[in-house]
Order: C-alpha cells, then sequence, then structure tokens
C-alpha cells in the first residue's frame, strides 16, 4: 500500500458540458429565490420587529420554494395578525409580501436553483400580480374602514360560513372532476 | 390534469384563515387569504381543455463538429400558463427552463460537442402549467432526436499521389506520353501525332537539307500525358477510444467534449478526401469494420456528399470476423487507412496491399491518451499496449508504409509525403 497516496487528493473528473435552452431573456431560479427571501426579510423584518424569524423563513423559502411552505407561512402570519391589535399597516405588509412570495414560489417551484425562468413569464406574472394587489390592498382599506361598523350579529358570521362551506363544496367537486 | 398537492394545501390554507377571519370577527385577518383566492379565481376563468403538445427536430440537417441545435416546438392551449422544460441528452448536464405559454412557439436548444457521427440528442421531459400552477399535466418526453454530426473537413493543399496515375485526364502530370502540357522530348514526326503537335523550329533547324532547300524529316514535340489519381480511403471503425483510457473497457461514458480514434478518423477521411476531391481526383471510402459495398472511386460534388454520408455513419458494430484477404482495391489506387494500429488486423491488411503495389499511407487516429484515473496495474498495461503499437508501427514502416499521425502538423507531413519520391513503388 503506498501511503502518499493518502496525501494526495484523488483525480477529479470534470463537469459534464450543459444542454442549453436559448431563451431570448432569462432570469437564473436563483435570483427569483433570492428575490423571495429578499422580500420575506425587508418586509416582515420592520411589522414583526424581530429578524430573526423571517430570516428562519426566507432560509425555508430559498430551499424549498414550494407552495406547501407558502401555506406554512400563510397560517404563520395569521396567527401573527390574529394575536396583534388590528394595524392598518400590518395587515397590508403581510398581504403584500405573502402575495409576492406565492407569485414567485409559483415560478421557482418546478425548477432546480439553475434553472431559467423566462422573462415574458416574469412579467406577466408580474402583472397579474400587480391587478390581485391593488384588488387586495383596496380590500384591506374597505375592511379597515367597515371595521367601526361592523355588524356584529351572529346570523352575520353564519351566513357568510355558509357561503364559504358552499364554495369549498363547491370547489372540492370541481377538483374532483378534474382530478385524475 | 393534476391537482398539485402543495397548490391545494395553500388554497386550504387560504379558505380556513379567510373562514377564521369571517368567524372571529378580524377582517384584518381574513384579508390576508383574499390574494390567494382572487388568484385562484382568476385562473379559474382561463383554464386551458388539454395540455398541449411539444415535438422536436433538427434546425438544420448538416451539423458540424462545435455548435448542434435543435427546436423544441411547443403547441399549446390557450389556457396553458407555462411549460416547464427539462432537456437532457446522454454526456451533458441537463437544464430546465419555464417557459411562457399561451400560443404555439418554438424554443432553440443547442450543446457544444467534439464528437462526430450519428448521436441521440436532445431528450425533452415537459409537463404544462394551468390554474395559477394548480394544475399540471403528467410529465411527458420528446425525442432524442438522432442528429448527424458531420466532421469539419480540414483543408489541405499538396497532397501524395500514387505510384502510378492510371487515368487519360486528370490535373496530375503522369509519365506516359500524351496530351498534356509538360514537355517530354522532341521526336521525330509519326503516324498518331497530331499535325499541331509539329515543331517547326525545330525541324526547320534540323530537317532542312541546305543543298536543296528541301524539307526532309518533321518533328513533332510530345508532352507527358495528364490524369488524375485514384484514391482509396479506408476507415477502421473497429475500435472507437477516447483520451481518457479508463473509459476504453466500458462502464465510463466518453465524454462528448473530448475526441475519440473514430471522430479524428472521420476528420481525417473528410479533409483527405476534400482534399483529392478539390484537386479532380477520384475518391473512394471503405470500412475495415464492417463488410458492406464500399462507396466506389469517382469525382465531384456528389461524390463528396456521398463520402459525406457514409462517413458519418461510419460506427463500430460487434466485434467483426478477420478478413482472410483484404478489401478488393482498383489497380494502382493510393490506400489511406485511417486506424489506431491497436491491433495487428489494420496492420496486416495495410502489408498485404503495400504488398500488391499499392502506396499505403497510414493515419495514426489515436487521440492524445490521458492516464490520470489509471491505477497502476492499469497504468502497465496501457504502457504495454502502447510499446506493442509502436513496434507495429514501425515494423509496418519498414514495409514501405508511410505512417502520418492526425494532428495540427499533418498538412505538412503529407506535404513532404507529397515530395518524397519512390520510384516504382519500393517494397
Amino acid at each position: 500500500m503506498n501511503l502518499a497516496n493518502l496525501f494526495n487528493p484523488a483525480p477529479q473528473r470534470r463537469q459534464r458540458p450543459p444542454v442549453s435552452i436559448d431563451l431570448e431573456h432569462s432570469v437564473p431560479a436563483w435570483l427569483l429565490r433570492g428575490a423571495s427571501a429578499a422580500v420575506i426579510v425587508l418586509g416582515l423584518g420592520p411589522v414583526v420587529g424581530d429578524l430573526v424569524v423571517p430570516l428562519l423563513v426566507a432560509v425555508a423559502i430559498v430551499i424549498v420554494p414550494h407552495p406547501g411552505v407558502v401555506a406554512a407561512l400563510t397560517l404563520v402570519g395569521a396567527g401573527y395578525v390574529w394575536n396583534q391589535p388590528p394595524d392598518l399597516l400590518v395587515c397590508a405588509v403581510f398581504v403584500l409580501v405573502l402575495h409576492a412570495v406565492a407569485t414567485l414560489a409559483r415560478l421557482t417551484a418546478p425548477l432546480p436553483p439553475t434553472g431559467r425562468v423566462e422573462s415574458r413569464l416574469v412579467l406577466r406574472a408580474l402583472a397579474g400580480f400587480a391587478v390581485i394587489q391593488l384588488l387586495a390592498q383596496a380590500m384591506v382599506v374597505l375592511a379597515f374602514a367597515a371595521m367601526a361598523g361592523m355588524p356584529t350579529f351572529s346570523w352575520f358570521a353564519v351566513l357568510v360560513l355558509a357561503g364559504i362551506a358552499a364554495a369549498v363544496v363547491a370547489g372540492v367537486r370541481w377538483v374532483g372532476r378534474h382530478t385524475q | 390534469m393534476i391537482l398539485v398537492s402543495g397548490a391545494a394545501a395553500a388554497a386550504l390554507v387560504a379558505v380556513t384563515v379567510l373562514a377564521i377571519g369571517v368567524a372571529g370577527g378580524r377582517p384584518d385577518v381574513a384579508v390576508i387569504a383574499v390574494p390567494a383566492l382572487l388568484t385562484t379565481l382568476w385562473a379559474a376563468l382561463t383554464r386551458p381543455r388539454r395540455g398541449g403538445v411539444v415535438t422536436l427536430q433538427p434546425t438544420t440537417e448538416h451539423s458540424e463538429t462545435g455548435q448542434v441545435r435543435a427546436q423544441a416546438r411547443l403547441d399549446v392551449d390557450p389556457g396553458v400558463e407555462a411549460v416547464v422544460l427539462r432537456v437532457a441528452s446522454q454526456g451533458y448536464r441537463s437544464q430546465h427552463a419555464l417557459v411562457a405559454g399561451g400560443s404555439d412557439r418554438t424554443i432553440p436548444l443547442s450543446l457544444e460537442t467534439s464528437r462526430t457521427g450519428v448521436h441521440d440528442m436532445f431528450r425533452v421531459d415537459w409537463m404544462s402549467e394551468a390554474f395559477g400552477a394548480v394544475l399540471v399535466t403528467s410529465p411527458r418526453k420528446a425525442g432524442p432526436v438522432p442528429i448527424a454530426v458531420h466532421p469539419v473537413a480540414r483543408p489541405l493543399k499538396d497532397m501524395p499521389l500514387p505510384f502510378r496515375l492510371p487515368g487519360l485526364t486528370g490535373n496530375h502530370t503522369s509519365r506516359r506520353v500524351g496530351e498534356g502540357y509538360e514537355t517530354h522530348d522532341v521526336h521525330e514526326f509519326a503516324p498518331g501525332d497530331r499535325l499541331r503537335r509539329i515543331d517547326w523550329r525545330v525541324s526547320a533547324r534540323r530537317a532542312i537539307d541546305l543543298s536543296t532547300g528541301r524539307l526532309g524529316t518533321l518533328y513533332a514535340r510530345r508532352t507527358f500525358a495528364t490524369a488524375d489519381a485514384t484514391v482509396m480511403i479506408v476507415v477502421d471503425s473497429r475500435d472507437d477510444v477516447g483520451e481518457d483510457v479508463s473509459a476504453w473497457a466500458g462502464g465510463v461514458d466518453v465524454r462528448m467534449d473530448e475526441t475519440t480514434s473514430l471522430d479524428v478518423a472521420r476528420e481525417a477521411a473528410a479533409a483527405i478526401a476534400r482534399a483529392y476531391l478539390d484537386l479532380g481526383d477520384r475518391v473512394g471510402l471503405d470500412d475495415l469494420g464492417r463488410r458492406r459495398r464500399p462507396v466506389p472511386p469517382a469525382a465531384g460534388r456528389h461524390q463528396w456528399e456521398r463520402i459525406q454520408q457514409r462517413l458519418v455513419r461510419v460506427a463500430p458494430e460487434g466485434w467483426p470476423d478477420r478478413r482472410q484477404r483484404p478489401p478488393q482495391l482498383p489497380s494502382g489506387a493510393l490506400v489511406v487507412l485511417c486506424s489506431t494500429f491497436l491491433d495487428d488486423e489494420a496492420a496486416r491488411i495495410a502489408r498485404r496491399w503495400r504488398a500488391f503495389g499499392h502506396r499505403v499511407i497510414a493515419v495514426d487516429t489515436l487521440p492524445q491518451v490521458s492516464t490520470a484515473f489509471l491505477n497502476g496495474f492499469q497504468e502497465t498495461a496501457l504502457r504495454l499496449v502502447l510499446l506493442a503499437r509502436r513496434q507495429r508501427l514501425r515494423a509496418l514502416g519498414r514495409t514501405g508504409v508511410e505512417i502520418v499521425a492526425w494532428s495540427s502538423s499533418t498538412a505538412v507531413e503529407l506535404h513532404a509525403l507529397s515530395r518524397t519520391r519512390m520510384p516504382g513503388g519500393r517494397r
């Protein structure tokens, strides 16, 4: 046995060359993952007043940009808002950040970090994001405007819950019809 | 289309948050779910009926060593928002991309290769997304497509000629007397000589009888005939070994950015064939590894295309039987044998051709080998194989076969061979 071999690094095979998908304009998936993380840290950090939890969430979304992670983030966000007194700024920022992260996760979820996303698709997603975000922020403002005069009748909540239940049942039936 | 579990979980969470917010009288909590629900509503209104089809096709029929291109054509329904593509090819890292759907379009694909021959390239795995990436089609594949990568024919100028030029017309000066440009001698006019060949000056100087003033014998100027050469290029397709010796025995993929001996042979054969065809000579092609009809010698552009087509399909096929007789060649042909000479077969056949009186040029196509991944035993074995090969080539050189290694200086070596005089064919 040649002991000198223990101290000599074994030769490494060169990396195989890549196949190229020649898109005119594209964005690397790692950049979108980074943008997701930046949105979480920069958006939620100042609002929450703590950097540890946003950083952990940002790391999670960078590693696994999966819609399931976004769903968990939505739950955590809703829990945080629930425990705080109603605040327009906090609510608006949460709506903005969660929607942005969900939009970016949709683009990066099926790709590894080395994948590329066509710029046209990013722009299209951003356009949809802008329209929906406008509507959502308008609803945030309306919700806070209505907070003072919110009906306190118990039947109102029952009606709304019944409507949501009907929507869920319709949704489940639709999914059942369109899923293998 | 299939429901994505993560997206379903996100939608369920959104509905739950909305319900909790409403039930708890907290609209600030309920509105957090609004973007997800609005996105879902938007996507539901534009959902497609079906996913679509992706087809793969090469861009041009003539691909050369270097960049090879193909196209992925997407035929998708208007509701399809995006298509996930994973493009792979054997010996390459795969690449992923998410491209916009919505209309039919073409995505260009490319890869860099140093290899030649026919290879299956560009396998595309794809699935289309719709309904805000909540619904996807099941993964499908397109390709791979067989793409013929032709060798680049390096320009060569001065080429060696056979010992005899049997042709009746061409660009080379033969040793026969006939129609040509270079003067052979001045000879007494004889039946068969053309009148325009009469050299009146010589006739006047040597044949006028000064006493009578009459012209006696006429003299005609004779020239060397021009002729074309017949060149037979023989490629030994039995070996296809690369630079990495550890891959010679199989088990390790031959890299696509390194040339193999057969790539070198194809390149050498293409360059030599092109050079001779440009000179107006007749060129044929045969394969030492396959028993099939050779491309018979001919000249012209169509012959170049025939040789290219045959050359790109030259590939190892099983383990051929030992040939009892060398392939038959046209009389007086120059033989260019492209081989690695790792065994005796090619050398034995080259010696037989030389013994038949052909001029034989052996082109050594073994690439510069790398021993980085060999252990001590394998290195010793390689050293023995290369030693035996060197002895084989030396013995071949002693029998009169001229040996050229295909490299950047091959043009100079061939130029030197074209200047070598071997009258009558040294045995």
